[in-house]
């Protein structure tokens, strides 16, 4: 998601700015120094993610990854963002940097509901409802940035039901794709380094 | 048996080389897409018209977008979309500076102005813009003509206007391919792998300042 210079207006964009400083002082905060390669093994994973391309319409979507990235990091995510988008925004131009705010949040922001979300819910035994809402966590994790591009839009004055309508369905392939990649990320963690995902030593008994 | 081990003795070492592989997967995966992102736009005038042409950073084309012109305070003077081939042209109305803009939609868009100085020369008409196809240049059908009329008394001004007329022609090639090269900022290897170095690089900051502390490894 990322929303260029001079697209949106000044409240939207100090918003932005605002919630990203907070959720960045919190992320940093709770960010226990052990995970900092983790923390920056999953900015960079993002970094390079957002350059897998499908070209839709005139416009084109890319991979967000921020389902996975949420689950892993939880409040970690909002600097492993904004480190990310600062340089995709200085190397590659993608968004502006005064947008930086408004995009973190909107990558960062639906990564850390899905945290609270499914946390619990992957780290259970049961395959299928590991799985499934690892799947729902990479799949609910696009549409809910899809969504808040299209507010962060709106609220600069663009036609409400077009605008919504052509990010959020455009996103659409990149949720399926993210539902699925989550899905293998969470199966492959599982078996290599429960840890990662907050399981202590065995994964939790399902009840 | 010994990746066994690996695995217990350093599962540091293997959680990073999995994401590693993951990266590298990201990167291999997408070759055949297009590494589009920014829209860029640029617009040279013509004989009487502007064209406009647009694409994205990559270099691959912005179809079926819109393009709006304003006039210096804000005024839209005309609207229209791009081809199939992300061009646009359109007959100036006014000799004032023009702001085109162009917008493909979820916050993609680019501005370009053509000065009024680039407009001198262009003869105000009041055609609808169009995207059906380049006007043929007036030039083809009279050229011979002019050529041949030359030999026996040929004013300054027919051939300076026929001069414009053939370099116009001959550097259109050239045109498109600037217009073409400057928006090819797109992405190189070079620089997603100095992105990657830099968020490493902070890491080892943090990791540095941490040790500093006397934390313990």
């Amino acid at each position: 998601m990322h929303i260029l210079e001079g697209v949106l207006s000044a409240p939207v964009l100090l918003t932005g700015a605002a919630i990203t400083m907070a959720g960045c002082a919190v992320g940093l905060k709770k960010m226990d120094y052990d995970r900092v390669p983790q923390v920056a093994i999953l900015s960079s994973t993002f970094f390079v993610a957002s350059l897998v391309h499908v070209p839709i319409g005139p416009s084109s979507v890319h991979l967000i990854l921020n389902g996975i990235i949420g689950l892993l990091l939880g409040w970690a995510a909002f600097p492993a963002i904004l480190v990310a988008l600062t340089l995709q925004s200085i190397l590659f131009q993608f968004g502006g940097i005064t947008a930086l705010g408004v995009n973190t949040v909107n990558v960062a922001g639906p990564a850390l509901v899905c945290y609270y979300m499914f946390s619990y819910a992957v780290r259970r035994e049961n395959t299928f409802i590991s799985l499934g809402s690892a799947f729902a966590c990479g799949f609910l994790a696009v549409l809910l940035t899809s969504i808040m591009t299209a507010f962060a839009l709106i609220f600069t004055g663009e036609a409400f039901m077009e605008v919504s309508k052509l990010v959020v369905i455009a996103h659409f392939p990149v949720m399926i794709i993210e539902g699925i990649m989550s899905a293998f990320c969470v199966a492959f963690l599982k078996k290599v380094k429960p840890e990662i995902l907050g399981v202590a030593h065995a994964p939790i008994k399902s009840m | 048996m010994h990746r066994l081990n690996l695995c217990k003795e350093y599962p540091r070492l293997i959680k990073i080389v999995a994401f590693f592989l993951f990266i590298l997967l990201c990167i291999a995966m997408p070759a055949s897409y297009a590494l589009a992102h920014k829209v860029i736009l640029s617009a040279y005038v013509e004989g009487d018209s502007v064209f406009v042409e647009s694409g994205f950073s990559d270099g691959s084309l912005c179809k079926r977008a819109v393009i709006e012109v304003f006039d210096p305070s804000g005024k839209k003077l005309l609207e229209g979309k791009t081809n199939e081939q992300g061009e646009f042209f359109f007959r100036p109305p006014q000799k004032t500076d023009l702001k085109l803009v162009l917008d493909a939609g979820m916050g993609h868009r680019d501005e370009y102005t053509v000065l009024a100085d680039e407009l001198q020369d262009v003869v105000i008409g009041n055609q609808a813009p169009g995207t059906e196809a380049m006007p043929a240049p007036p030039a083809e059908t009279r050229k011979p003509q002019g050529v041949l009329k030359a030999i026996d008394g040929i004013n300054a001004k027919e051939l300076e206007s026929i001069l414009d007329r053939v370099i116009q022609k001959r550097l259109r090639p050239l045109t498109r391919l600037v217009a073409k090269s400057q928006r090819k900022t797109g992405v190189s290897a070079t620089e997603i792998f100095s992105g990657i170095r830099y968020i490493l690089g902070l890491m080892g900051i943090v990791m540095y300042f941490r040790y500093r502390k006397g934390g313990k490894p």
